[in-house]
Order: C-alpha cells, then sequence, then structure tokens
C-alpha cells in the first residue's frame, strides 16, 4: 500500500517537473510575452506620468502663472510647445528602451540557440 | 457578497471528508496525506532549493568562462575590439559553455515569474462567478493555502503519526502552528507565557483523542477539516491572495473545548485573538499602503506650482498658511485610519456644488487628522477630479490677526483668498474657524473676519474647509452668515473597535519613541477604561493620551526589568489621573471591601442598617454588576439632627475613596430659589454649574 502510493506520487511529481521544463518555451512566447508587455507598457505610462508630458499638451493654450494677458499667452504657448517637444522627446527615448527591452525578451532564446548552433557547426566544420 | 451566510457542515459523499456549502459550491479539503506523499513533496522541495543553488552557481561559472575566454584573447581584442563581436564564429569550450548556461538564465527568470504569479493562490474568478449547470460545484480549497501553511498542516499530519493517533485533530494543528513565526508575534502582543502554552499543549498530546472516524487510513479530523474550510471562507471574504496562518488560528480555539480551556486559563479568548490578528493585518495593510504612497508622492510638487504651471506665485499665502500637502509628501502627517466616512462627506459635499465644508466634532475625536489624511489621499492623487493637482493649505489666524489693525488683518484677508482664487489650484483648511469670528484687534474697530471669507465662499472663488468643536459651532458659528454657508460633517467619537484600531496605527510610533514593547491588553483597556473613566475629553485623542502616560510611566520603570507595558500599566496610570482604585483587586483592597463596615465603624458608631446598605452597594459595583451609565448607588438617610447622617457619607468617602474631599457636600437651603437651578446645573450662557464641576472631573460622592 505505502510501496504503491509512493510510486504513484513520484510518477506523478516526475511527471510535474517535466512539464513545467516543457512548458517552458511555451510561457516565454505565450503568457510571459503578455507579461512582459504589460510590465514594459506600465513602466513607460509611470515615466510618462514622471515628465508630465500629456499634462503640458493638454494646456498648451492654458497661459502659464496665471498671466491670461495676450503677451502672456504667447509666451507661455512658445514655453509649453518647446515644453512639450523636449518632454515628448524624453518620452520617445523611453519608449525605445522599452521596445529595445521587448524585443531582447523575443529574441533572445533565438539568438542563443543560433549562437549555439554556430559553435557545433563550427566545430562539426573544424573537425 | 454573501457576508453573513451562515455555514453548515456536511458530509462529502465520496470519501467522507467534511465540506460546506459556499457561494452555491461544495468546498472541501481535498489534499492527499500520508507519510509518502509529504515526504516526497519535502525532498522535491529541498531538491528545488539545491537545484536553485546549482543554477546560480553555473550562470556564474558561464559569466566566469566568459571572462576567462575575454582574458586570453585579450591580445587580439586590444588590435579590434569589434572582433569581441564575432566571440562565437570559432568553437572553444569556454564559449560553449557560457552559451548554454545562458539557456538558465531565462528559464531561472521563468521559474521566478511563474512563482510570483502563483502567490495568488485563491481563484477569484471562478469563485465570484455564479456556477452554471455544467460546471463542477466541488471546489477544492487546498489550492487555496498558501505555502507555509501547508507546511504546518503537514508537520501536523506528521506529529499525529509520530503520536500513532488515528486522526490528525485540532490540538495538533494547533501545535504545528505554534511553530510560525506570525503565530509566535501574535502570543507575544498577547503576552502569553509561550513556555507555558507550549506545556500545556504538549501535556494534552499525549492523550489519546476522541475518534470522530472508524477508517483504515489516518487522516484529519471532522473539526479540522470545517477549520480548513472556515479559514478559506475568511480569506476569500478578507481577499487575501491565499489562506495564511493567521486564518488558521482563529479558528482553532473554537473547535477544540480542550484547548480553549488553555488559552482561557492564560487569559486568551476567541475575541482577543481576532483583535490582535486584525491588528496584524491593518499594520501590513498600512505598510502595503505606505509603499504605495510613497511612490506616488515622488509625483506631487513640492513647491507652490502645480503640474501644469497655470498657478502664480503666493507671497501672502506662504506667510500666512502652511502647505499640508507638502508635509504629507515628506511623511510629516499622520496616518489617518477608519475616517473613510468623512473623507467620502467631504467630497460629496464640494462635488454637490457646496465651496465651504466645516468639520464639527468634539475635541480630540481627530478632525486634523481627518484633514491630514486628505491631504494625504491629494498627494497620492485618489481624488475627486477638482481635487487633483491642487494644495491644501492651513490658514495660520493667530498669524494673520497678530500686529495689525482689523482693518489691515482683513485686507491681509483679502490678499490671501485673491492669490488663493487667481492661482486656482488652493484649498484653504481654518482650524478653529471661531476665531475668524469677531477678530478684532482694535477696541474701536470691530470687523467680523468671517464674513470676507463667508462672501468669497458665497461667490465660489475659493474651496474652503474648516473645523470646530460642537460647542463652539452652536455658540459662535450657527447664527453667522458662514454658518449657513458651510455644509457641515460631523466627526462622531470613534466606538471602542474603531477606537482600538485608530490605537493600533499610533503604536509603531509610541514603541519606537520609548523603547517599550506595548501588549494587545493595553490598547484594549486604553480604550475601555478611558471611555469609562475619563468624562471630559474624547476618543480616541484620551485612549492614545492615556497610553501613552501608561508608556512613560513603564519605560521610567525600565530599570526593574519590564519592557511590555499591559493593560494594568494603563489601570495605573487611569488610577494616577483619576485616583480611582482600578489595578486588579489587590488583596488590601479586597480586604478593605470585605471589611467596609468594621472599616466604617472606626469612624461612627451605630447606624447598622445604613453602613450594611452603603457597604453592599459599594461591593456590587466593585464586582461591576452595576449599570455603568448610573450612579452606584443613591441614598436618603433621613433622620433627626445629629445622628450621623453626613458622617456616614464622610466616613464612606474617607474608606473608599481614600480621602474626605471626593465628597461633594450641597446644603440645599441655598438653593430654596426657583432659579439657583442655574447655580447647581448650570446655564445655557455657559457658565458650568458647581455640581457639574465636580462631577465631570473625578468620581464622586
Amino acid at each position: 500500500m505505502l510501496n504503491h502510493n509512493f510510486l504513484t506520487y513520484s510518477g506523478k511529481i516526475s511527471l510535474r517537473i517535466l512539464a513545467e521544463i516543457i512548458y517552458f518555451p511555451v510561457w516565454w512566447y505565450g503568457p510571459g510575452l503578455v507579461r512582459t508587455i504589460k510590465k514594459l507598457s506600465l513602466f513607460w505610462l509611470n515615466q510618462e506620468k514622471l515628465i508630465g508630458f500629456s499634462v503640458w499638451l493638454k494646456n498648451i493654450f492654458v497661459p502659464m502663472y496665471g498671466q491670461s494677458d495676450f503677451g502672456g499667452r504667447v509666451i507661455s504657448f512658445v514655453m509649453r510647445f518647446i515644453q512639450v517637444i523636449v518632454r515628448g522627446l524624453l518620452l520617445l527615448v523611453w519608449l525605445l528602451i522599452v521596445l529595445a527591452a521587448l524585443i531582447i525578451w523575443i529574441i533572445s532564446p533565438l539568438v542563443i540557440l543560433f549562437l549555439l548552433a554556430a559553435q557545433i557547426s563550427s566545430l562539426s566544420g573544424s573537425i | 457578497m454573501a457576508k453573513e451566510e451562515k455555514i453548515i457542515f456536511t458530509d462529502e459523499q465520496n470519501n467522507g471528508g467534511r465540506g460546506a456549502w459556499f457561494l452555491e459550491r461544495f468546498l472541501f479539503w481535498g489534499r492527499e496525506a500520508n507519510r509518502s506523499t509529504i515526504f516526497l513533496d519535502r525532498t522535491v522541495e529541498r531538491i528545488n532549493h539545491i537545484f536553485v543553488y546549482l543554477t546560480w552557481l553555473l550562470i556564474f561559472g558561464g559569466w566566469l568562462s566568459f571572462g576567462w575566454w575575454v582574458y586570453l584573447n585579450v591580445d587580439s581584442l586590444i588590435q579590434d575590439p569589434w572582433t569581441i563581436l564575432w566571440f562565437w564564429k570559432n568553437f572553444d569550450p569556454l564559449i560553449f559553455f557560457f552559451l548554454s548556461t545562458l539557456w538558465l538564465d531565462l528559464f531561472l527568470f521563468y521559474r521566478h515569474c511563474l512563482k510570483k504569479d502563483f502567490s495568488q493562490r485563491i481563484n477569484y474568478r471562478r469563485l465570484d462567478k455564479k456556477p452554471s449547470r455544467h460546471s463542477r460545484k466541488k471546489y477544492n480549497i487546498a489550492a487555496g493555502f498558501s505555502d507555509e501553511a501547508i507546511r504546518l498542516i503537514d508537520d501536523a499530519y506528521i506529529l499525529a503519526a509520530r503520536l500513532k493517533q488515528p486522526e490528525v485533530a485540532v490540538i495538533h494543528l494547533f501545535r504545528s502552528l505554534l511553530k510560525s513565526k506570525d503565530i509566535q508575534n501574535l502570543f507575544i502582543r498577547l503576552n502569553t507565557d509561550a513556555k507555558r502554552l507550549i506545556e500545556m499543549v504538549d501535556r494534552r498530546l499525549v492523550k489519546p483523542v476522541k475518534v470522530t472516524r472508524q477508517e483504515g487510513r489516518r487522516r484529519f479530523s471532522g473539526p479540522t477539516e470545517e477549520i480548513f474550510v472556515q479559514a478559506f471562507i475568511d480569506a476569500y471574504r478578507l481577499r487575501q491572495k491565499s489562506v495564511d496562518v493567521f486564518n488558521l488560528i482563529a479558528f482553532c480555539a473554537q473547535r477544540d473545548p480542550y484547548l480553549e480551556e488553555i488559552l482561557l486559563e492564560l487569559e486568551i479568548d476567541q475575541d482577543k485573538i481576532k483583535n490582535v490578528v486584525a491588528w496584524f493585518r491593518v499594520n501590513r495593510r498600512l505598510l502595503d499602503n505606505y509603499n504605495n504612497y510613497r511612490r506616488l508622492a515622488i509625483l506631487k510638487p513640492g513647491g507652490n506650482m502645480n503640474r501644469s504651471y497655470t498657478a502664480i506665485a503666493t507671497p501672502t499665502l506662504e506667510r500666512y498658511a502652511r502647505d499640508l500637502t507638502v508635509d504629507a509628501k515628506y511623511g510629516a502627517l499622520d496616518i489617518c485610519v477608519g475616517r473613510d466616512k468623512e473623507i467620502e462627506a467631504i467630497f460629496e459635499a464640494f462635488t454637490g456644488g457646496h465651496n465651504g465644508v466645516l468639520l464639527v466634532g468634539q475635541p480630540g475625536t481627530g478632525k486634523s487628522t481627518i484633514i491630514g489624511g486628505l491631504a494625504q489621499l491629494m498627494v497620492a492623487e485618489n481624488v475627486p477630479i477638482f481635487l487633483k493637482d491642487k494644495r491644501l493649505l492651513e490658514l495660520d489666524i493667530p498669524r494673520l490677526v497678530s500686529g495689525a489693525s482689523a482693518s489691515e488683518v482683513s485686507e491681509r484677508l483679502l490678499i490671501c483668498i485673491n492669490e488663493a482664487r487667481r492661482s486656482g489650484n488652493i484649498i484653504f483648511y481654518i482650524d478653529n474657524l471661531e476665531n475668524l469670528l469677531g477678530s478684532s484687534s482694535g477696541a474701536n474697530e470691530g470687523l467680523n473676519l468671517s464674513e470676507v471669507l463667508a462672501e468669497a465662499i458665497s461667490r465660489k472663488s475659493i474651496f474652503c474647509l474648516a473645523a470646530a468643536t460642537k460647542e463652539n459651532y452652536s455658540r459662535f458659528i450657527e447664527t453667522e452668515a458662514i454658518g449657513d454657508l458651510m455644509t457641515t460633517v460631523g466627526v462622531s467619537e470613534p466606538e471602542v473597535n474603531e477606537a482600538i484600531q485608530m490605537l493600533e496605527s499610533k503604536v509603531g510610533f509610541l514603541e519606537h519613541k520609548y523603547d517599550i514593547y506595548i501588549v494587545y491588553s493595553a490598547l484594549e483597556q486604553a480604550v475601555v477604561m478611558s471611555k469609562h473613566y475619563i468624562n471630559d475629553k474624547y476618543l480616541p485623542l484620551k485612549a492614545f493620551n492615556l497610553l501613552e502616560k501608561a508608556v512613560i510611566g513603564t519605560s521610567r520603570n525600565e530599570k526593574d526589568g519590564t519592557t511590555f507595558c499591559g493593560g494594568e500599566q494603563v489601570a495605573a496610570a487611569v488610577s494616577e489621573i483619576t485616583g480611582i482604585p482600578l489595578s486588579k483587586i489587590t488583596t488590601s483592597e479586597r480586604e478593605k471591601l470585605l471589611s467596609l463596615e468594621s472599616e466604617i465603624h472606626k469612624r461612627l458608631i451605630g447606624q447598622h442598617e445604613a453602613v450594611e446598605a452603603v457597604s453592599a452597594s459599594l461591593r456590587r459595583a466593585r464586582a461591576a454588576l452595576k449599570d455603568s451609565k448610573r450612579p452606584i448607588a443613591s441614598f436618603l438617610f433621613l433622620g433627626p439632627t445629629g445622628v450621623g447622617k453626613t458622617e456616614l457619607a464622610k466616613s464612606v468617602s474617607q474608606v473608599y475613596f481614600g480621602d474626605e474631599d471626593y465628597l461633594v457636600r450641597i446644603d440645599m437651603s441655598e438653593y430654596q430659589a426657583a432659579d439657583s437651578i442655574r447655580k447647581m446645573i448650570g446655564d445655557v450662557d455657559g457658565t458650568v454649574g458647581y455640581l457639574l464641576k465636580r462631577c465631570a472631573k473625578n468620581h464622586s460622592l
């Protein structure tokens, strides 16, 4: 009884471990990819909040420092325009970084595979 | 959600385990346990650990071999650094090893993510949905338990097996739960002698448990499985990620009468355990909230400018007001607990088109703390849209009125209001609003500043929050224009449990400041006793002050070795403040009470009937059998002059309260006119009467 139980349970556990290894590539391009995209976009949105790009864009025609006369409006529009451009560029840099991270996620298993294949082929070539 | 649903346990059809219907599903404990599976699980876990260490080692080795390769080829790399990009071109064992271990990097990351995602054990998506006719109605709760809980449950199984018990009873579960660090902390907070508790439980373990089921293999007893189900439902209601040890411990005592007895002997009951568990959870939630808050606070501007730069410079306001949002950003304000309703009412009033909100409540009920809580919400931008990206400024009235004539003061206030209006990102807060009324510095110039404020509010040019005590509101504010304009939000005194929760959030601060460990009974007693015995102040402040006094007292006695502040220390502090004997009935007091008659007769001869009646009622009061809202007793002594009516009263005061001075003596011949009642109980204009004045402070005779 005990032995039987032991055997079936250890069989179950080995299956579980095997499944975990097989699931690895599936996860990487399935749930794992989704998870990464979610995390990265959250990160980027946080950067947006920190930079305040949307706040500046939304208020682009609103005079700064309560200066609602004509001159004030013109100056603040120019100022805000410059701010929007600079902040937008900063945000773009972050976007590129985030995209780069995503691309690294997608290609890294393939790259490793390719490099290993190159190693092996060069080994067989040299033999 | 089925919050009040009663749980009825039944037997499961297939294998006879216990379970219960909850949310139209049958919850049952479906984890198979026997020694071999537990052994295998633990072995796998151990192998897992070894695997992780080994992986780290290999990863390290991989990078090391890459470094070694660079070192070997350093000459050619210096000549042409770009060749490092072609490191993979030619076969090299070092490079091959390095590339192979890169897989392990990815694999380890994959395992880490899986584990992190797997911490959400309770499947709310499935449980919250009504089961359709075809879906499975049985729900195995074992999958919802945390790793630690499962490990301790397995330990309980092993313990029962080692003791050759036919069933895993509640006592086994309880004993293995005591191994958990969290549970140990819980009993420390309850000021329990852990050694004694373990001894008592161990003694019980030796005795064979009552078998609830006759079966070949060992399994969990009915009550134990019921605890699992209850713990699961508890965790579900609290929306926890998984069932943890606290959920389990809360129900153990209920299910085993002997265990209940043990705990009662150590002065622990079900409620105490539940309250301390709640305390731990509140602390954890506060910590989570705080971390989240700090992350959000980075975004809040620290100066007078808002994020969209539409605000203007406000030099006058900087002088006469304090920026609460900046204080909140840097964590200088107290945490606000259990006042969601009041804050919600403030939001509602503002969104309902009222520009002025007045908090009215007794002093010490936490009006300023609510405002602090609001400031923190504003920092986290967790507020309705019109409060987003705004500053909360507390107007400093004493500074505003100091050293200026009335007209100058009103000018200052007007400038402040004007700055706020033009800046558009400012919400005012005025504590003690009554200070604005009738503030006239010069004797001849009587100007009511509240009119200036009232006008600004009525024109909806500013948002204004204010606070006042109940008494001042009805005396000064209610009849003024400003009183009409402002929506009042009542801040009531919290109930006992709420007050305990509020205190719990402050314990960390007190413990840190005085280096004293505060146990649960201290909190409970601080709230209960201050509610009973300190009548001229209000919760939660009076409980906090009392607790602090007790803590200071304890820290002073620290040299004697006491670093715990418990209920007795709080009782001593109450006793010190009020002069009433409160510490647990000590022998001397008990003797005094039992021999009250003879004590009184030391001063008074005769009058046995009266003395006995008075003594009996005092004993009754001390045994807490009286109604706490009524006087301990009322007597009418009748008799001719000189037989000892006054003397009896005096002796009781002397014997029981310790001094004759606790006697409030009222000579009714002074109160013969109809209007002299005012002299006794006070007048509408606020004069406090003689009787009230004496009674409010102390227990008196």
